[in-house]
């Protein structure tokens, strides 16, 4: 067998990811308070209805794996979706880049 | 603004979640756009990989790599989300021991089925197979030769390998492994609407006030449809969520209504819900009389073993299981009159009020029911019946064909739908629901092909159970596999398929991206290209279409599975393998290449190059010179136009998230079978089930029978087998991704705990899994994702160390031919307490 030479490595990259996590309506404070405490997740957004945008930071794949299957662990949590996910070289990550609102030719928007 | 990179990436994450979830955020975060240039990735869109669903993600490429995904939030099936699998599309392409080049056996130079696998050029590894193919042919005539595709194929590339095989090799021994998950699901629709796939749509979801899981974990196996269920809901807390299972699995957590039912109970189940139905008056008897006709089928049918088993020896009509006669409802009525809810109950051990409560959902006229189900009830040795069960209910009570009222069959494989049923890769089918062994059919099929009449042989293939077994039997000489892992996959490896790939007389060829378990029992291995590595086609479950583009090349010298079945054809002589009295008929076809005369045909070929898309590479239409996807599709969507299964045209659907068929001036169909809303229905006649000579649907009278193995004082546990989420189908994808594997790092057993006890186990004590056939050793798992019932075992086919399948029985539904991986029995034996 022949190895396929694979370039990006685990220890220089950067992997941010979206998640959507649905829970049951009286169980979405408490889902907020757990994840206050943790600094690799990021609250965006919140629907008392049992809707909760989370986006998260990690240095390993394996990472978001882990937050998807605690998250669906937590108590009153139905289900925990991903939505977005890019890797990029930790080394460009603080790169500045200026934004300029332009349409994007397949769709991709924001 | 000024942003990082990484701000930009987590504003973009926040806002690509904010708006599949309907949510808002800060003005600031919902003003920002991707811009291609600014972060130097190009984006585009493309079905997912893996499940039947559909989903659309969108792919962000640089530097000829896949970097970032995200759910499409254009598309309507998955509308931004995207589950766990689709998470890791783009690592799936990447792991370390990706195939780049053909590997032959070989020993001293030579070909040799005993020797170890040496690189060799594509020249040398297609000549061995046009070698194979024809000396096979000649000597043994073409049932000598065979195919075992998939539901992932393309649908350009199942379209290229059906012709290859019917017409080309003129050899019906093609079936795609959608025969182990789909098959009693097309048996189904068949018998009841004389015609495949479903009449609803996911739009359902949002209009039913109950949903019914029967026999499908769909907070596993199907994740972004589970979250519209999960929506649904939430948003509307009248609806009712049914799970029935053989044991408790993630999708009880939304249940209301939860039940856990003994294996095979589930046809006294639906006929008790039947005669409920009747018993109370709730049969829409305008629906019933002007819709529907009652028929019984023939029973006592065996169980698809080989033919000296006692058990098909004692069988009364396994040779004649696809049969029926009418009947009047007022029979209907006293043939189900004795599953009463005493019955059902005692023999599935659901509690009556639970069972009532089910059957009440159907019966209520107010409620729009959406009923779901997959391998439990299809991979079943009555699970065509269990199809035709589940309409019978729909059709007693009308709910059917209008929003919210679906019997709606999950499929499990990407094109599942728009490969292996639609294009007809099945080996008694041809493309559009034609069937070999139809003349007109037969005919129909040739003219599109422009081949003389008599190129495609009438007589059915052999199916995946019979192809495996043919080989051990030496009755197959050749036998070429293409994104599929049978020897993982296929039932009772230890006894036929294994032994039948290593039969001396046997040459094996799997093409794969990765050394699967079949691509190592192989002969010779073809490296192929993945998903986007190649243009490509799926249709999911909902008939739904969707196209994507190249967006990178594959690694090394891996190929399409397009490319590779019509670089064969290009070196395999009409003349070489078809009888003197074809040839007779068209002798211009003397001296040409089976490549010739199925794909410069003057159609397939019809499109030139700078048809392609200027954006994208397209290897196949540069090798080949023309635009071969196109052509292909072309060619196939005439098989369908007016018949129900119309396409669209194919430019279109590069344009769009999809369409679903019959695509009729323009207009994709959401409802079948309805007026108004199915451009075939005439108008007057409120709905028209024309897939059936007299425009109804049939519903159905069959009995209990049992399994083909039941458990017994030598093999006392009932051995189920399924996915989990994190590994999809057989892992060879998913298990080249470091992360996934992790999560579910060896293949368990999940059993009861008090039935672990008193075997003397502990959670993590690893056991001899034992039934007649075979043994596996495994690791206890007595909590986790699945909560077993006392009787009952689980375990995972994901696993090549692992092989579940040495355990269980080819047993097949005889109608479908598709085998029961759900039931056979086992005993469990101590290895290491732990």
């Amino acid at each position: 067998m022949t190895e396929h030479n694979n370039k990006h490595r685990h220890n220089d990259e950067l992997h941010i990811a979206s998640l959507i996590v649905h829970v049951k309506p009286e169980h979405v404070e408490p889902l907020l308070e757990s994840m206050n405490d943790d600094p690799t997740l990021e609250v965006h957004a919140t629907d008392p209805a049992g809707k909760v945008v989370v986006v998260c930071e990690h240095k390993h794949h394996r990472a978001i794996l882990d937050t998807v299957e605690r998250l669906e662990h937590t108590p009153g949590v139905l289900g925990c979706v991903l939505v977005y996910h890019e890797v990029m070289e930790a080394r460009e990550a603080g790169q500045e880049l200026i934004a300029h609102n332009t349409t994007d030719r397949q769709g991709v928007t924001a | 603004m000024n942003l990082t990179r990484r701000e930009f990436a987590k504003a973009n994450a926040a806002a690509a979640a904010a708006s599949a979830a309907g949510m808002a955020l800060p003005a600031a975060a919902e003003n920002l756009i991707t811009n291609d240039d600014l972060t130097e990735l190009k984006w585009s869109k493309a079905p997912c990989r893996f499940c039947g669903t559909g989903c659309s993600v969108m792919v962000a490429t640089k530097n000829d790599r896949i970097v970032a995904t995200h759910g499409d939030n254009q598309a309507e099936v998955n509308r931004g989300l995207n589950c766990v699998k689709g998470y890791f599309l783009s690592k799936i392409l990447y792991g370390r021991d990706r195939l780049t080049q053909p590997l032959l056996r070989k020993r001293n130079g030579q070909y040799d089925k005993e020797g170890d696998f040496e690189p060799v050029s594509w020249d040398e590894a297609l000549d061995i197979m046009a070698e194979k193919f024809t000396r096979a042919i000649r000597e043994h005539g073409p049932e000598s030769v065979g195919m075992f595709g998939s539901g992932q194929w393309t649908v350009w590339e199942g379209y290229a390998a059906s012709k290859l095989m019917k017409a080309g090799f003129r050899s019906n021994n093609l079936d795609p492994n959608a025969r182990h998950c789909m098959a009693s699901a097309v048996g189904g629709f068949a018998r009841t609407f004389g015609m495949d796939e479903p009449m609803g749509v996911y739009d359902d979801i949002e209009h039913a006030d109950a949903f019914v899981l029967w026999g499908s974990n769909m907070a596993e196996m199907h994740p972004i449809l589970w979250t519209r269920v999960t929506d649904r809901r939430l948003s509307f807390p009248n609806t009712r969520v049914a799970v029935l299972s053989t044991y408790k699995h993630r999708s009880f957590d939304l249940a209301d209504l939860p039940m856990v039912m003994t294996p095979n109970a589930d046809i006294v189940i639906l006929n008790y819900i039947a005669n409920y139905i009747i018993q109370n008056d709730a049969v829409d008897r305008n629906f019933v009389d002007a819709h529907t006709h009652f028929v019984k089928g023939v029973e006592d049918i065996g169980y698809g073993l080989r033919p000296e088993d006692p058990r098909e020896l004692a069988a009364q009509n396994n040779q004649s299981p696809n049969e029926w006669e009418d009947m009047s409802f007022e029979q209907f009525a006293d043939y189900v009159r004795p599953y009463t809810l005493d019955r059902a109950a005692k023999e599935s051990n659901v509690p009556k009020n639970r069972l009532e409560e089910l059957a009440r959902l159907y019966a209520d006229p107010n409620k729009r029911v959406t009923t779901f189900w997959t391998m439990g009830v299809n991979q079943h040795t009555r699970g065509v019946w269990v199809n035709n069960l589940i309409y019978n209910l729909h059709l007693l009570t009308g709910k059917i064909a209008t929003p919210g009222n679906s019997p709606f069959s999950l499929t499990g494989q990407p094109s599942a739908c728009g490969t292996a049923r639609e294009v007809g890769t099945f080996s008694h089918r041809l493309p559009a629901g034609l069937v070999v062994a139809n003349e007109e059919h037969r005919a129909k099929a040739e003219k599109i092909w422009k081949l003389p009449a008599g190129t495609i042989p009438p007589k059915p293939g052999l199916h995946a159970v019979q192809q495996s077994r043919a080989l051990k039997d030496g009755v197959l000489k050749v036998y070429w596999t293409q994104v599929t892992n049978n020897i993982q996959a296929g039932p009772n490896t230890q006894q036929e398929t294994l032994p039948g790939w290593r039969n001396p007389e046997a040459f094996v060829i799997v093409s794969d991206i990765y050394p699967t378990a079949s691509a190592q029992a192989a002969d010779l291995i073809l490296p192929a290209a993945g998903w986007v590595e190649k243009e490509g086609a799926y249709g999911n479950a909902e008939r739904r279409t969707q196209f994507w583009h190249q967006l990178v090349n594959p690694p090394g010298d891996a190929r399409s599975d397009l490319w590779q079945t019509m670089a064969l054809a290009q070196r395999i002589k009409v003349a070489d393998v078809w009888p003197q009295e074809l040839l007779d008929q068209a002798p211009d076809m003397q001296d040409k290449t089976l490549y010739d005369i199925l794909y410069r045909n003057g159609q397939v070929d019809a499109y030139p190059l700078d048809e392609t898309h200027p954006d994208y590479d397209n290897f196949e239409a540069n090798e080949f010179g023309y635009y071969v996807q196109k052509g292909l599709f072309e060619e196939y969507r005439q098989f369908g136009l007016g018949k129900g299964k119309d396409l669209a045209e194919f430019d279109r659907y590069h344009q769009e998230r999809g369409l679903r068929w019959p695509v009729v001036n323009g207009q994709e169909t959401l409802w079948r079978y309805r007026e108004g809303s199915d451009p075939y229905v005439e108008a007057g006649t409120g709905f028209q089930f024309y897939g059936n000579p007299d425009n109804r649907a049939r519903i159905f009278a069959l009995p209990f029978e049992p399994p083909a193995e039941s458990p017994d004082e030598q093999y006392p546990f009932w051995l189920s087998t399924g996915r989990v989420i994190e590994h999809w189908h057989t892992g060879s994808m998913t298990q080249r991704v470091p992360e996934l594997h992790k999560a579910v790092p060896d293949a368990l057993v999940y059993m009861n705990n008090e039935d672990a006890r008193d075997q003397g186990f502990r959670r993590g004590s690893e056991v001899r899994l034992i039934s007649r056939r075979g043994e596996v050793r495994l690791r206890v798992e007595t909590r986790g994702r699945v909560s077993m019932p006392r009787g009952v075992v689980f375990v995972p086919f994901f696993d090549a160390r692992h092989l579940i399948n040495k355990v269980t029985l080819d047993a097949t539904d005889p109608i479908s031919k598709q085998t029961d991986f759900k039931k056979c029995a086992v005993r469990l034996e101590l290895v290491n307490l732990a």
